[in-house]
C-alpha cells in the first residue's frame, strides 16, 4: 500500500519475496501470520510429513542407524501401498514407529526357506537384500486387513529380528526417501 | 483494516489462552500420565547412580502398584515374570533387574488414558527400554503396553500390565 504512495523512496520501495519471507515487516499482521505459520507447521509436520530418526539396524543397508527420515502419511491414507514399499508402523502412537518393508498382502502365504522369502510358493526377488541369511519359517497366511513386513537386514538370527504381520491400519506412511 | 486485525489478534489470544488452560488444567488423566512418568523415572538408572539415589527411587516404587498385579508380558530373553505378582514382589524384581545393568533407561511415549468405570482407568503407551547389561553390549526393547490402574486411598495404582504384539511372525 505505502509503496505505491511514495514511489522512489528506498524505505518504502517494493521488496522481493525473499526479503519479505525472511525479514517481514513488524506490522499489525505479523503476529496472526506467525501463528498461522506455526499452526500449519504443527499440522504438516505432526500429521502429514512426520520427521523421524532411524534407531537400529534392522533396515540396513537401505536405512542406516541414525538416518533422518520424513514419514509421508498420504501414502497410507490413499491406499497406494505396494509390495516392496518401506513403511512406518505405529505402536501406541507416532512418536515411536517401526521401519519395515511390505513383502505380502492379505490372503497371501509367507515363508522363509533357507533364507529365501517365499510368497505364495514363489521365491520373491529382493534386490534390496545384499547379504545372505539362513532363516527358516514355516508358511503362514496373512489375514484380512493385515500386511506382512520384514526388515532388510537379515544378518542376525531370525529370533532377534522383529518382523511379521501387522494390521493395515497401523501403517502411518512411507519415508520420503 | 486495523480494527479487523485487532479483532483477529484478540480472538487468537483467547483461543491460545483457552488451549493452554485446557492442556494445563489438573485432571485425572494428567495424574495418570504423571504416574506412568514416575514409574519410568524410578526404573531408569543413569550411569554412576549412587546408592542413596537408588534407595530413594526404590523406596517409593512399591507404592505405585496395587497389592496384587496381573502381568501378561511376553518374556524378554533371560527374564520371565509370573502372571500374578504382589506389588512389593514386582518392586523388588525391578530393583534386582536394575542391579544387573550398568545403565537402564525406560521412556514412555504416546500415553493415552481412558476411563471405563469410576476410579478405574486404562492407559496405553509405547515403552522403550534401553540398557547396557554389565559386561555386555547395549540392548533395546520396545513394546506397546496397556496398563490398568485403580484409585486406591486417593492415589492411582497400577493393577495390571499387558503388552500387545505389533508384529506377529
Amino acid at each position: 500500500m505505502d509503496e505505491t504512495k511514495q514511489p522512489g523512496t528506498t524505505k518504502n520501495a517494493p521488496r522481493n519475496w525473499l526479503a519479505r519471507l525472511f525479514a517481514p515487516r513488524l506490522n499489525q499482521w505479523f503476529l496472526p501470520r506467525l501463528l498461522l505459520v506455526a499452526l500449519c507447521a504443527y499440522g504438516f509436520f505432526g500429521y502429514v510429513c512426520i520427521p523421524a530418526v532411524a534407531n537400529g539396524k534392522s533396515m540396513e543397508p537401505t536405512y542406516l542407524d541414525g538416518a533422518v527420515l520424513f514419514c509421508w502419511c498420504p501414502k497410507a491414507w490413499f491406499g497406494t501401498l505396494e509390495r516392496g514399499d518401506v513403511v512406518m508402523v505405529r505402536m501406541a502412537g507416532t512418536k515411536v514407529m517401526l521401519l519395515k518393508r511390505i513383502v505380502a498382502f492379505a490372503g497371501e502365504t509367507v515363508a522363509f526357506e533357507q533364507g529365501k522369502l517365499v510368497v505364495d510358493g514363489k521365491v520373491l526377488d529382493e534386490p534390496y537384500i545384499t547379504t545372505d541369511c539362513n532363516w527358516d519359517l514355516p508358511p503362514r497366511s496373512v489375514p484380512p486387513g493385515h500386511v506382512y513386513v520384514v526388515g532388510d537386514n537379515r544378518t542376525m538370527p531370525e529370533k532377534q529380528h522383529v518382523f511379521g504381520k501387522t494390521a493395515r491400519k497401523r501403517i502411518v506412511g512411507s519415508p520420503l526417501w | 483494516m486495523k480494527k479487523l486485525s485487532s479483532t483477529v489478534m484478540v480472538l487468537l489470544a483467547f483461543a491460545l489462552a483457552g488451549y493452554v488452560w485446557w492442556r494445563m488444567r489438573p485432571n485425572q488423566d494428567r495424574a495418570i500420565v504423571k504416574r506412568i512418568e514416575d514409574l519410568a523415572e524410578r526404573v531408569t538408572k543413569p550411569t554412576g547412580e549412587t546408592n542413596s539415589v537408588m534407595a530413594l527411587k526404590m523406596s517409593g516404587l512399591a507404592g505405585l502398584f496395587a497389592d496384587e498385579l496381573a502381568i501378561d508380558i511376553e518374556p524378554v530373553e533371560g527374564f520371565a515374570i509370573d502372571n500374578k505378582v504382589g506389588g512389593d514382589e514386582l518392586a523388588s524384581l525391578i530393583a534386582q533387574v536394575r542391579t544387573m545393568f550398568s545403565q537402564l533407561t525406560l521412556t514412555c511415549h504416546d500415553i493415552s488414558v481412558a476411563h471405563e468405570v469410576p476410579d478405574e482407568a486404562s492407559a496405553t503407551f509405547t515403552a522403550r527400554l534401553e540398557g547396557t547389561p554389565k559386561g555386555d553390549t547395549r540392548q533395546t526393547e520396545t513394546r506397546e503396553v496397556h496398563a490398568q490402574l485403580r484409585k486406591i486411598d486417593g492415589k492411582w495404582r497400577f493393577t495390571a500390565f499387558r503388552d500387545e504384539a505389533v508384529l506377529v511372525k
